[in-house]
């Protein structure tokens, strides 16, 4: 049982995604199956947390030969740091599907299936190839969620996102291909397990150029600055469900591709780029913010939001401590919950106002109440408010880099008030001020709304009051890492 | 009475051939039946080129032929593709037929004539009788492209390809006439022979005379700067050929390249080098020029089948620098796309059946709507195509590419992999067309269940399987299943 | 001593207080310096907005309009834009006429035959 849990975990969303092609099934159905699977996969993933040992590195592995001829194996695999983002999706997944209830188009419920077995085989998947796979193929549902079910210009945006991420993991492609030929070269075997691979001694001059593929591919994912373009109109386009995902788990995997193959392959090399990442992640962490005081779509202002704070992600990675790492890794997950929690508020806003411009919106306050508390609550926990998880990973982080570097930590702790601004301005025109939408009728959270909602907040808290529940978990492989 | 069973592919299909001639002026007999009289010469044909697989390599009657046309693995592999892609051919299109008034019995006859030559081409083993083998297959292709006699495009398609056909067939049989006056022979062992035992310098007539063999392949593929026909043609000619042609033809071009190549030319293959990488980059770069600024999808087919030979060729100059994995690779590659060409353009002869309109992007607006099963075999065809991971054409990418970085060719290979970015755009752009926009005629139309459908969704299954199907899932031969036996042609070779 | 300093200040305060709103008390006209300062809150919330809000404004704006769109997208735009121009001129090549064709393939066959003289070293 152990052996195929995690393929399970992968698998199951894409499997019942067939059945229920294949069957036809009505969209009832498709409902139904869709929460049964995510809930399942929770009851999984619980089941692999209370048999996780964080003091071991590897654990639930899966190594089956697969494409034999090209050294392509099935090989999965889980660690502290695929186990945070593991839970993670198996959290929002079934809060995801609340939240999509109404909505009857199947595709609609088939493309987030599929994108989940997307995700969490990226996650899991420990063969290079494999990862490739599963990192070009979750790309899939997510340009015909855009493309198809979004708003705007969702056609050429949906493009977009697609020619510019499929450029980054085409150069990834060349590099991993070029590693298996060195990896062949060495000792006569074509191979493409990552395990396999992080043996190999490159060259300085080499790995340079190898890291860069790679490196391309994760900052287009993460974006770093000058990367992003395709983020604000994609986020901006693609209907709640694919920003959240995007947003909370594709983002994310971004930071992890680099940590997981970044790190994994090239080890202390990789710190050849860390002064370039750190100087796009702390230009990138200002110059978000700063774009995102004038936006008017709430939608976009939370996708340079998301980007200000994957760069901090970004730096925590690249500054060795474990401080600034553990910090990263926390926010990770925090951020992911926050902001998922307010993508949710934006898909709520919009379902009730049909408008996520904030020229458009004003004095929700004065009607809905609780509306107003959730929404204040996910903004102001995305900027760190004291409490919430936000808050013990961003203070994580600068304590890391005033470890590192006193002027990157100055930076650091002056560029993480920048977010202050905007959401404090940001909230004063949706909630307060004028009622500006006094034509349309509109109520209060439902019962189902906050059934979604509250977990995040909840988890938000304990995060932010208890870190010490969670830490140990990922401590011990950040120590081993670390020497 | 061993060599009879291996004659009796060829008898079959040419005995084919001849009846169909014979009775084609009937009117009493049906398209239909001349279409299931073909494919069932074809079908005997690949019944005894499979069970001849793996007989090892002998020459057919020696004593009669002398050593003209060996027997060996690779050339019954790739027979067997030609009558698969044939059968295919007859199977997808028999709509298609239906709904065109041209079609006459002459068609079906002249369509097994071209897959004997091919295959007669696979088998040759000695340099007039491949060019007699390719003009038999080349003729054929002519009129057939030319069939719709009264369409212009149809005709003019016809006449640049056959103009421009015979003006590079001529430098074969110059290049041959130069080989046979430096060897003395034009068998292909006694080249090899000849070739074995000289030094480069001492070679000059045979280098050049070989070097114009290579035009003639060239243009048969497709290749920059001798490409310029594939477009108008692909275009001109009816669906059914266009198919045959992308698919079938141009895999029996490769037949006789990778034989000079592997068997002949192996030792100086590396003289090549720079002209080969020229040609390549070349043909990378203008294939997807060509194909992205293409509206009609056709079109856009026919400049990305330049491209796709593109990759052909990296895959080509691979093997003259010492790939061990080349060779195969070229082989799985010529697989990979033989079964996405033949689904793609499958589809499209399939709408075409239904309409008489030009298929330009415009008109897949909102066919996911009306027709959502063949919208996703297009789409499985388009990521097959684009080298998307979990079909077969990723990994036919994947053995190309390693191959080239196998033999030191970082340069093609970053290349490649920049233009399977750019065919990203121009087959994802078919896929955003056909579910992101609504539908301007028409409702969701029911999903026929007839031999052309059947067919087109085994194509899309097998695409999908021979990518991610492998020894994980019991006996049923996957992406290793193929690659294994491209290994097999390309050893029974050498 | 600072004790009675504070006493007398609040006193101080209070007085001032009751004549300004208390007694009698009319709409206080800013007519003096002091008394300006005081009302505007010591400009604080306009020093404010102009070292702070403003800048932010304006490079958030200078971001979205400049920056993002004429830089970054402005690079893959015309990167685009080179490739479809490219293709254009391509495209050209293909005209339609079979002796145009033959002209290629020619060319393509000289370039092949200058090739074959240099790497062969024929000397003319």
């Amino acid at each position: 049982m152990t052996n195929h849990i995690l393929t399970s975990i992968i698998f199951l969303p894409l499997l019942i995604a067939m059945v229920l092609g294949v069957a036809r099934a009505s969209i009832k159905v498709i409902k139904v199956a869709a929460i049964l699977s995510s809930l399942t996969i929770l009851l999984l993933v619980i089941a692999v947390i209370l048999a996780f040992d964080p003091n071991q590195g590897m654990q639930f592995t899966q190594n089956l030969a697969w494409i034999k001829n090209a050294g392509i194996t099935y090989n999965i695999g889980l660690d502290a740091l695929s186990l945070i983002i593991l839970i993670l999706i198996a959290i929002l997944m079934p809060l995801i599907y609340i939240y999509m209830l109404k909505d009857n188009r199947k595709g609609y419920w088939y493309n987030m299936l599929l994108l989940q077995t997307g995700v969490t085989g990226a996650l899991l998947s420990l063969d290079l190839i494999l990862f490739y796979l599963f990192w070009e193929t979750m790309l899939l549902p997510i340009f015909v969620m855009i493309g198809k079910y979004g708003n705007g210009l969702r056609q050429y945006n949906s493009m977009k996102i697609l020619l510019m991420t499929v450029l980054g993991s085409m150069s990834m492609l060349f590099s991993i291909l070029y590693m298996g030929y060195i990896y062949f070269e060495a000792t006569g075997t074509w191979s493409f397990a990552l395990s396999d691979l992080s043996s190999i001694d490159l060259s300085a001059k080499a790995s340079i150029w190898l890291m860069a593929g790679f490196l391309l591919a994760f900052a287009i994912k993460i974006p770093l600055v000058g990367f992003h373009t395709w983020m604000a109109p994609a986020y901006g386009s693609a209907p709640t469900p694919a920003v959240i995902i995007m947003s909370a788990i594709m983002a994310k995997l971004g930071v992890y591709g680099i940590w997981r193959f970044g790190y994994g392959l090239f080890g202390a090399n990789l710190h050849y780029y860390a002064p370039t990442i750190i100087i796009l992640a702390l230009i990138g962490l200002l110059y978000y913010a700063i774009r995102a005081i004038t936006e008017n779509n709430l939608r976009k202002m939370f996708a340079y939001s998301s980007g200000s704070h994957l760069s901090l992600i970004a730096l925590g990675i690249f500054l060795t401590n474990i401080y600034a790492w553990g910090g990263s890794l926390y926010f990770i997950a925090t951020h992911a919950i926050a902001s998922a929690g307010m993508f949710m508020m934006i898909g709520l806003t919009y379902y009730r106002f049909k408008t996520v411009n904030i020229s458009e919106l004003g004095g929700i306050a004065q009607k809905a109440p609780l509306f107003t508390f959730f929404f204040a609550f996910f903004a102001l926990s995305i900027a760190g408010l004291p409490g919430t998880g936000g808050f013990v990973a961003e203070l994580l982080i600068i304590i890391g880099a005033f470890k590192e570097n006193f002027i990157i930590g100055v930076f650091t702790a002056t560029t993480m008030l920048s977010a202050m601004i905007y959401i404090f301005w940001m909230l004063q025109r949706v909630l307060f001020g004028e009622v500006t939408n006094e034509n349309s009728e509109y109520s209060d959270l439902s019962l189902r709304e906050i059934g979604m909602l509250l977990p995040l907040v909840l988890l938000l808290l304990i995060t932010g009051i208890m870190p010490s529940l969670f830490i140990p978990y990922f401590e011990p492989q950040l120590l081993g890492a670390l020497q | 009475m061993m060599q009879f069973l291996f004659t009796l592919p060829f008898l079959s299909v040419l005995l084919g051939a001849f009846v169909l001639m014979l009775f084609s002026h009937k009117k009493s007999i049906s398209l239909k039946s001349f279409n299931y009289i073909s494919i069932f010469f074809l079908t005997i044909a690949l019944i005894f080129e499979y069970l001849t697989l793996g007989a090892g390599s002998s020459y057919l009657f020696e004593s009669i032929f002398s050593k003209l046309f060996i027997l060996d693995d690779f050339a019954t592999l790739f027979d067997m593709m030609f009558t698969l892609g044939a059968i295919l051919t007859l199977l997808i299109n028999s709509d298609y037929f239906k709904s065109r008034t041209y079609f006459t019995g002459e068609y079906f006859s002249l369509l097994l004539f071209s897959v004997f030559g091919m295959m007669m081409l696979s088998h040759a083993h000695e340099l007039l009788t491949a060019f007699i083998s390719l003009e038999i297959a080349s003729l054929s292709v002519y009129a057939l492209v030319g069939y719709h006699k009264n369409k212009k495009v149809s005709s003019e398609a016809m006449m640049k390809y056959m103009v421009l056909g015979s003006l590079t067939g001529a430098f074969f049989i110059l290049g041959t006439a130069m080989i046979y006056g430096a060897v003395g022979s034009t068998t292909l062992e006694n080249i090899a022979l000849y070739v074995d035992n000289s030094k480069i310098e001492d070679m000059t007539l045979l280098v050049v005379g070989a070097s114009f063999l290579m035009i003639t392949i060239l243009f048969k593929i497709g290749a920059v700067p001798f490409h310029s026909w594939v477009v108008d043609v692909y275009h001109g000619a009816p669906y059914p050929i266009t198919m045959f042609m992308a698919s079938t033809f141009k895999i029996a071009i490769f037949a006789i390249a990778l034989r000079l190549y592997i068997v002949d030319f192996a030792t100086i293959n590396s003289f090549w080098r720079e002209l080969l990488q020229a040609v390549t980059i070349l043909t990378l770069i203008g294939g997807s020029l060509l194909a992205i600024s293409q509206s009609l999808v056709k079109r856009m087919l026919a400049g990305s089948s330049i491209v796709h030979s593109g990759y052909l060729l990296i895959g080509l100059s691979s093997i003259g620098l010492g790939s061990d994995i080349a060779a195969p690779a070229v082989m799985f590659y010529l697989i990979a796309y033989f079964l996405s060409a033949v689904g793609s353009f499958g589809i499209l002869s399939f709408i075409a059946s239904q309409s008489k309109r030009q298929m330009s992007y415009d008109d897949f607006k909102g066919f996911a709507s009306r027709r959502p099963y063949m919208a996703l075999m297009m789409t499985i065809f388009m990521l097959s195509l684009a080298g998307f991971p979990s079909t077969i054409g990723f990994l036919g990418k994947f053995y190309i590419f390693t191959s080239a970085i196998e033999s030191g060719q970082i340069l093609l290979a970053g290349l490649g992999i920049l233009t399977a970015f750019i065919s990203v755009y121009y087959y994802f752009k078919l896929i955003a067309m056909m579910y992101f926009f609504e539908s301007e005629t028409g409702g969701k139309k029911t999903f026929p269940i007839n031999a052309s459908t059947i067919v087109i969704a085994m194509m899309a299954l097998i695409v999908v399987w021979g990518g991610i199907g492998s020894s994980l899932f019991g006996y049923l031969p996957g992406a290793d299943g193929f690659i294994d036996l491209a290994k097999q042609a390309i050893t029974s070779l050498k | 001593m600072l004790a009675l300093l504070n006493v007398s200040l609040g006193l101080f305060g209070m007085t001032l207080a009751y004549k300004l709103y208390g007694h009698r008390a009319k709409e206080v006209k800013a007519d003096t310096f002091v008394k300006r300062v005081i009302i505007n809150k010591f400009y604080v919330d306009e020093l404010y907005e102009f070292i702070i809000v403003k800048p932010l404004l304006v490079a958030s704006r200078f971001i979205a309009n400049s920056i993002d769109n004429k830089i970054f997208d402005g690079f893959i735009n015309y990167s685009i834009l080179f490739y479809r121009v490219l293709a254009g001129q391509f495209i050209r090549l293909q005209n339609g006429k079979v002796r145009f064709y033959a002209l290629y393939i020619l060319l393509g066959v000289s370039m092949m035959s200058l090739f074959l003289i240099y790497k062969l070293g024929v000397t003319i």
